[in-house]
């Protein structure tokens, strides 16, 4: 993984005494795309509120690029954001909107961000072409230049986010998927080093909101820049990111990337709340071995002590429906629904109820067999608080 | 619209035909009548009203009536957003308590509070009194300058102005304010290029508001002018008193036609009239 670019060091965010975040510790590293994962309530926005500086946390430390951002306003850091409701200047167009940023700063940031030396070659080549002979570059040429520039920026960014042609259109006259186009132009144009992203897909409709995760995930990798990217929705996590942080109740339940915590979530919060999931309590009987339902199963990769209780976890599509001669578990179908591509169906087994996804359909009272490959086991430590 | 809903205004709309727009179309016949007070008996055609308007009494008033109009907005303006602006910042949560207390004097009749103010500004009132007693001996005697004019003018409409810049500041989502500071503006440049321009909409329908008023009133600059300011209102008042109910319609419709052309500048400006309250 590449360099370091934020560290949040053990926050915690307190509003009217109730504990939003809770000694929270997280690495961020460059050009990576990030998502903070978890039910509303559960602190993520909070955090990166932290991170843009609208909040400050109450303890620890907010450390971008090394150095400590705790008291730094939210104007003066390297990061950009999108909002969840987009909150584009209603009194301005498109193109003024993705200019907000360029256009309000000071002479001086402009001069290094678009590079002074190369401004000044631009402006005598052209004072060349035009034929005039007086090579002093005043203030006002600069001035000028200056303000081409960011038009041609704005441009570019609108022309990134495929919106080309509606630069002069007012805010109101585009669609809630196109403003959050405008929205995320206008973040990218200030090439931060960070961009965060809070719930930006949530106000637009299946369809789109699937487009705009390829398209999210196109742009970073294209300007490679860290994304933050805030969500509840576990399956935008689980399409875009790099890494996923899953949280509850202002703490981080698991990190790592989505396959790793899709195929092994630590505890059952993380277990229901990626994806669908049987979880059932078990003993580690020995290395490899682990039985539940009165049956013993091969399972590999775990280490536990041996004869310790454990959740096991089985993903509805990780049973094998055999016949039930040969299987170690049975159950009676209760009822099976087409979901598309696949038949959810719902069978008591031991009289718990599994959910089982299967490409047959199976009719209601059958009995059938179910076989779960050994990779396909997961376990859990038991947390019995939960 | 229900048919049957609409006979719910029929009532209102009768009182407008008798009460407002019958006597405007009196007025607009008076316009071109000569008559001796409201009777038409001997009344005759005449474009001779119209005369009045060239008369240098009428241009004088005329003008000091839009100086003292502009120069109270103006002034209610800034003060106006001082206080909608502190509100709209503070962290209060009962803030329509502290409108509620803004609009308190609007309550009582505005000529006992003009006749009180102008009391105040002569040199013996029971302040001065009050102040006497513990030792200060201090008065003012502006009563019948324009400085009392204007103070009145200010102190009568300025709620008038508060509360439409006030909702208008409301109704600006949060979010744009942090989205400014996010794309690296400073507070000061956010307040100038997000916040004021998107309540510049309050302090129209505020302008308004004070300046129509002030236009057409006569009560202010007769009590506290002292009969040494004269408005277009006060000019429009002793013609009527004078029975000459031809020239007094004559300059009331000019200024009823003002009037309409500000209300139409509201329209233009807000649309859904959101910040009309």
């Amino acid at each position: 993984m590449g360099k370091v670019i934020i560290e949040l060091q053990d926050i915690v965010k307190k509003f009217d005494g109730q504990v939003i975040v809770d000694h929270l510790n997280l690495t961020i590293y460059e050009n990576e795309f990030l998502t903070l994962l978890g039910p509303s309530g559960c602190g993520k926005t909070t955090t990166l509120r932290m991170i843009a500086g609208f909040e400050k946390p109450d303890e620890g430390n907010v450390i971008i690029n090394g150095k400590i951002f705790n008291n730094l306003p939210a104007y003066a850091r390297p990061i950009n954001t999108v909002f969840q409701k987009y909150a584009l200047f209603p009194h301005l167009n498109v193109l003024d909107n993705v200019a907000f940023g360029l256009r309000n700063r000071s002479f001086k940031f402009l001069l290094s961000f678009f590079n002074e030396e190369e401004l000044k070659k631009e402006i005598i080549q052209e004072k060349e072409q035009k034929g005039q002979n007086n090579k002093k570059i005043t203030k006002l040429d600069l001035h000028k230049k200056i303000n081409e520039k960011i038009i041609e920026e704005a441009k570019k960014s609108i022309e990134l986010v495929k919106l080309s042609g509606f630069e002069n259109r007012k805010i109101d006259q585009m669609s809630g998927g196109q403003q959050q186009r405008i929205a995320l132009a206008r973040a990218i144009v200030n090439r931060p080093q960070i961009l965060l992203l809070d719930e930006p897909l949530s106000a637009l409709d299946l369809k789109l909101r699937e487009n705009m995760q390829y398209e999210l995930k196109e742009i970073q990798r294209k300007l490679g820049i860290t994304f933050i990217f805030v969500t509840h929705d576990q399956q935008e996590a689980m399409t875009m990111s790099d890494r996923i942080v899953v949280m509850k109740d202002g703490t981080i339940q698991q990190l790592g990337t989505p396959k790793n915590i899709y195929n092994e979530p630590q505890n059952r919060f993380v277990a229901t709340f990626i994806g669908e999931s049987n979880i059932i309590r078990g003993t580690y009987l020995e290395k490899n071995k682990i039985s539940f339902m009165d049956a013993i199963f091969d399972c590999m990769g775990y280490t536990f002590n041996d004869n310790e209780p454990v959740d096991v976890v089985i993903r509805p599509e990780d049973f094998d429906i055999i016949p039930k001669e040969n299987a170690k578990l049975t159950g009676t179908v209760t009822s099976c629904i087409f979901r598309g591509v696949f038949y959810e169906i719902c069978a008591d087994v031991h009289e718990m109820e599994f959910v089982i996804h299967a490409y047959e359909e199976i009719e209601v009272g059958k009995v059938i067999g179910l076989n779960v490959d050994p990779y396909e086991i997961s376990l859990m430590k038991v947390n019995e608080n939960e | 619209m229900n048919d049957s809903y609409k006979k719910l205004a029929k009532p209102y709309e009768i009182w407008l035909y008798i009460f407002a727009l019958f006597p405007a179309l009196v007025m607009f016949a008076l316009i071109f009548l000569d008559t001796e007070g409201i009777n038409l008996s001997e009344a005759s055609l005449t474009f001779g009203n119209f005369s009045q308007l060239t008369e240098s009494s009428t241009i004088i008033a005329f003008v000091n009536s839009l100086k003292f109009a502009f120069l109270s907005t103006l002034i209610c303006a800034i003060l106006g957003y001082f206080v909608a602006y502190r509100l709209f910042r503070s962290k209060f949560k009962n803030k329509f308590l502290i409108l509620t207390i803004l609009i308190l004097p609007m309550w009582s009749n505005i000529l006992l509070r003009i006749e009180a103010l102008g009391n105040v500004m002569q040199p013996n009132n029971i302040i001065t009194d009050i102040l006497s007693k513990i030792g200060i001996h201090i008065g003012i005697d502006i009563k019948g300058t324009s400085v009392a004019v204007l103070i009145g003018l200010v102190f009568t409409y300025l709620p008038f102005m508060i509360l439409p810049i006030y909702t208008a500041l409301e109704k600006i989502d949060p979010s744009l304010e942090e989205a400014s500071l996010d794309l690296g503006v400073t507070h000061l440049k956010t307040f100038w290029k997000v916040i004021f321009p998107l309540s510049i909409k309050g302090i129209v329908t505020g302008s308004i508001m004070v300046f129509l008023p002030c236009l057409s009133g006569f009560a202010i600059p007769e009590i506290l002018g002292s009969g040494n300011i004269v408005l277009i209102g006060n000019v429009i008042d002793q013609f009527f008193r004078n029975m000459n109910y031809n020239i007094g319609a004559l300059l009331a419709l000019l200024i009823l036609i003002l009037i309409l052309g500000a209300i139409f500048l509201v329209q233009k400006v807000d649309k859904e009239g959101e910040t009309l309250l």
